[in-house]
């Protein structure tokens, strides 16, 4: 439902070059630490940074060429940008009400409640949790088929981020897709079904989550053992206080031939930490 | 149907999956043309990727416990007693192998590696 | 684009005491001696600034992204910008009318008539262009930038006024005589002959800015 091919933009001190895909019926993950490029890709998608070369689109069409009804079915989540913040749920609504046919306005007052979710209380003085809450509500509640959430977990407490990421597990179906950035690894790796990693403006990574999970493996050695591992699958190496920590793909490789040595299982966070701070092999 | 995973555990969850459905199929607990639950469903259940759920249905399917009907969804299977021998012999065959890579690599001998093996089957 | 009027109405609606206030003051010009002229350039003015906030807002808090990704496109965006101060104006002219009206009843002098509703007309047109002119300026430099350029430009026109009227003066143009005939064919027709030369004008302000403002629009990045 996403196509991104080659899109490269410029800034000073930052490049990205990225191509991504997002299939229907797929929740895909965008991890990277800050400043990595995750905010510029959501907002090329968007149409609300323009790239400087390169080809994007959602629903098949390029961005500039979505009609309003198919702009209906996109629903997005931003970090830094929403509604006014002097607006209450209350004036949302029939704003929902007259740009979405699809808007349910009873269920989403119910949902509001649901979360307890206040409706005559400005925005900007919301909780960083509720703002998310709220965000993410609007977002799913005008039947889109693309959810496109840029951070949207962020600043919520782990019950409050289990709550939501039920909400948009329940929302899935085959038709539709979602397209989620996060820093906490944690959550992705228990709810998307793909991983893109963003380093520098590229994506270094893009795997299933469960090859993640059950190819990829953190090797831990001290000096001895990594003189003579056979390194021809490790593919980066950090040097820690007590010995090193490598990064491989063949997990069952070194589980099977070295049986002895130290193995965890990958997760993203390992392959994020070991990508910027350790050394590619 | 139960499903119990451990996230810890160095085994991938799909396999975790497929022995634990196979597991019930074998003691009964199972019972043949039991639906399963749509993929979707279950991954939301267990909270893992769907992907994971499909690989674990698609196995189950390649090794006959399970029969996808288009469009109507994914049963238990009939099991023949018969197979469920032919797939215990083909796993105790896969740990036999591997014990055998072991005792190589320990540098045990063949003739070592048969005193050992009928001893242990005397017991 | 309701969406967006329905928004930009419960904005301005947010600073409901200012509202109040104006109102009132307003009022007290009516019925005061100021004279009703006056209240309805006020009125107006106060109105057709409510544009430029709610353009303020969108932009104070980033909420101009996000618009961007709800089904509307820059082009409606603009446009829903002119009719929100066509609307808006418009309410000042009905306000103002009503006013001069109900200060006829209170003070029967002869001040209400089709003279004055023509008046209100010309105020409404005059405010009109201004703020058409205004829209792209603000879309272009934002909030505070906005008004000190829409000064500098207020202070460039000002000159080339005060220059052409030197240059007249240099030049021994008969200014006057030609104002006095002007003056005198306008009385003749009660104001009818200025309308399509000032309708020209306003169309194309009006399609010109909002052309300028969609360029301005498509253009931004955010």
């Amino acid at each position: 439902m996403i196509e991104i091919r080659d899109v490269r933009k410029s800034y000073k001190s930052f490049e990205l070059n990225c191509s991504m895909n997002v299939l229907p019926g797929c929740i895909t993950g965008l991890v990277g630490a800050n400043g990595a490029g995750k905010s510029t890709t959501f907002k090329s998608i968007l149409g609300l940074l323009a790239p400087d070369s390169g080809e994007i689109r959602i629903f098949g069409k390029d961005i500039s060429e979505l009609t309003i009804a198919e702009k209906e079915k996109l629903g997005v989540v931003m970090t830094d940008s929403g509604f006014s913040e002097y607006m209450t749920v209350k004036d949302i609504v029939p704003i929902l009400n007259a740009m979405y046919h699809a808007f349910d306005k009873n269920k989403f007052l119910e949902e509001c409640e649901r979360f307890q979710i206040p409706l005559n209380k400005k925005l900007k003085e919301f909780s960083t949790g509720m703002r998310a809450k709220v965000k993410i509500l609007v977002a799913i509640s005008h039947e889109a088929n693309l959810l496109i959430l840029d951070e949207p977990t962020a600043g919520l407490d782990v019950i409050a981020r289990d709550e939501l990421l039920e909400l948009l597990r329940d929302y899935m179906n085959n038709e539709r897709a979602i397209l989620i950035s996060s820093h906490i690894s944690s959550d992705l790796e228990g709810f998307c079904d793909d991983i893109y990693i963003i380093h520098g403006g590229k994506i270094v990574l893009h795997e299933a989550t469960d090859a993640l999970t059950d190819e990829y493996g953190i090797l831990k050695l001290d000096e001895k053992q990594y003189a003579t591992i056979e390194r021809k699958h490790l593919l980066y190496m950090k040097k820690e206080a007590y010995g090193y920590c490598c990064l491989t793909k063949e997990k069952q490789f070194y589980a099977e031939n070295y049986p002895d040595i130290v193995m965890e299982k990958g997760s993203i966070d390992d392959v994020l930490i070991m990508m910027e701070r350790g050394e590619r092999l | 149907m139960r499903i119990i995973l451990n996230n810890a555990s160095m085994q991938p969850i799909y396999e975790q999956i497929v022995e634990q459905i196979k597991l019930q199929v074998v003691d009964g607990s199972l019972v043949e043309e039991t639906p399963l639950p749509s993929v979707r469903n279950l991954s939301k259940d267990l909270k893992i990727s769907a992907l994971t759920v499909k690989k674990a249905y698609d196995v189950l399917e390649e090794d006959g416990y399970v029969v996808t009907i288009h469009g109507k969804g994914s049963y238990i299977a009939r099991i023949s007693v018969g197979m469920l021998k032919e797939e215990r012999h083909r796993e105790i065959e896969l740990h036999m192998e591997s014990v055998l890579r072991e005792a190589k690599n320990a540098g045990m001998q063949s003739e070592e590696i048969k005193k050992m093996f009928l001893l242990l089957l005397e017991e | 684009m309701k969406g967006l009027l329905i928004k930009d109405m419960r904005l301005t609606m947010k600073n409901y005491r200012m509202l109040i206030m104006f109102l009132c003051l307003a009022a007290f010009f009516v019925f005061s001696s100021t004279g009703v002229e006056f209240a309805i350039a006020y009125i107006m003015m106060f109105l057709g600034m409510s544009v430029m906030t709610t353009i303020s807002f969108d932009e104070v808090d980033h909420s101009n992204a996000f618009l961007m990704t709800l089904p509307v496109t820059r082009k409606i965006y603009v446009r829903e910008k002119y009719v929100f101060a066509g609307v808006c104006l418009l309410i000042g002219l009905v306000i103002g009318d009503v006013f001069g009206l109900l200060a006829q009843f209170i003070r029967p002098s002869g001040d209400f008539s089709l003279e004055f509703m023509i008046g209100s007309l010309a105020t409404f047109i005059i405010y009109w262009n201004l703020v058409a002119i205004m829209i792209p300026i603000q879309l272009k430099f934002g909030g505070d930038n906005g008004r000190l350029v829409t000064i500098a430009i207020a202070a460039v026109l000002a000159a080339a006024i005060i220059g052409s009227m030197k240059l007249v003066e240099l030049l021994s143009i008969d200014t006057q005589g030609i104002v006095n005939q002007l003056m005198i064919k306008v009385k003749e027709t009660n104001g009818m002959i200025l309308i399509i030369p000032i309708a020209i004008i306003t169309i194309i302000v009006t399609a010109s800015t909002m052309a300028i403002a969609l360029k301005i629009m498509k253009k931004k990045q955010f």
